[in-house]
């Protein structure tokens, strides 16, 4: 039996919240702050598995 | 999306040499954020810790890649960097907003390939997928696009004699699981079905 889907409202920042500060390299090496990247604009912060597979 | 005024980020465990080779090869110039060993995936509360049961279910073997893993999905941020909308799926279910759609939206896969065409007159018949690529555990849309002849009718149910309601099969492959067709709404066409019914 497949295991009982999650709620995902509760898992992971939730609507209303602002995101947290997210600081990571990119593809260049260099440290990129979201917010700041983002710099006032509307964003889209997509989650996948692997750039690999 | 940089045209729309939109920032765009993907975030994932692979390290930064991974990631400049796939945006290498895909022409990827929105940043590709690097969280290897997903610890801000992990605080952010978005590792699935359930993968390697959800892969059990489906008699997938253990695999060493699949640990820290987050749940697939994105976030739609307003101006003010709050969380507008979350878009969200576990590993093994499916919804109609997947990975692959997404970065389909977002434009990093290509076209679609030319559809598949065959004729038996007075049918024609098209079919396409809206990917070329697949990834694990996407879905992928399959699109039957049915075409007759003037002067001749169909139905996709059976409400005359001799008459054979349109079906679609799918071969059975493994690994594959099909879901269920969707029709277009049925609706008169305002006249009777000419005879002979269209046979298949």
């Amino acid at each position: 039996m497949p295991l009982p889907p999650r709620d995902f409202n509760t898992i992971g920042p939730k609507e209303g919240q602002r995101f947290p500060d997210v600081r990571l390299p990119d593809q260049s090496g260099g440290l990129v702050d979201l917010h700041e990247q983002r710099a006032g604009r509307p964003a889209l912060v997509v989650f996948y598995r692997s750039a690999e597979w | 999306m940089a045209a729309s005024g939109v920032a765009l980020f993907a975030i994932s465990y692979d390290s930064v040499e991974v990631l400049r080779n796939f945006a290498a090869a895909h022409g990827i110039t929105y940043p590709l954020l690097s969280d290897e060993g997903s610890h801000v995936m992990r605080r952010l509360g978005l590792i699935n810790d359930r993968v390697q049961e959800d892969h059990a279910v489906y008699g997938i073997q253990p695999n060493a890649r699949h640990v820290n893993l987050p749940y697939p999905g994105a976030f739609v941020l307003d101006r003010g960097g709050l969380v507008n909308q979350k878009r969200f799926y576990e590993s093994y279910r499916e919804r109609d907003t997947g990975t692959g759609l997404l970065a389909h939206a977002l434009g990093v896969l290509k076209e679609p390939s030319a559809p598949v065409v065959a004729t038996n007159s007075p049918v024609t018949v098209r079919a396409w997928l809206d990917s070329p690529t697949y990834v694990f555990f996407q879905r992928l849309m399959l699109t039957v696009e049915v075409s007759i002849e003037s002067g001749f009718g169909v139905c996709a149910e059976p409400s005359r004699d001799g008459v054979t309601p349109l079906s679609i099969a799918i071969e059975p492959l493994e690994g594959l699981e099909a879901g269920t067709a969707r029709w277009p709404s049925a609706h008169r066409i305002g006249r009777s079905l000419p005879s002979p019914p269209l046979r298949t």
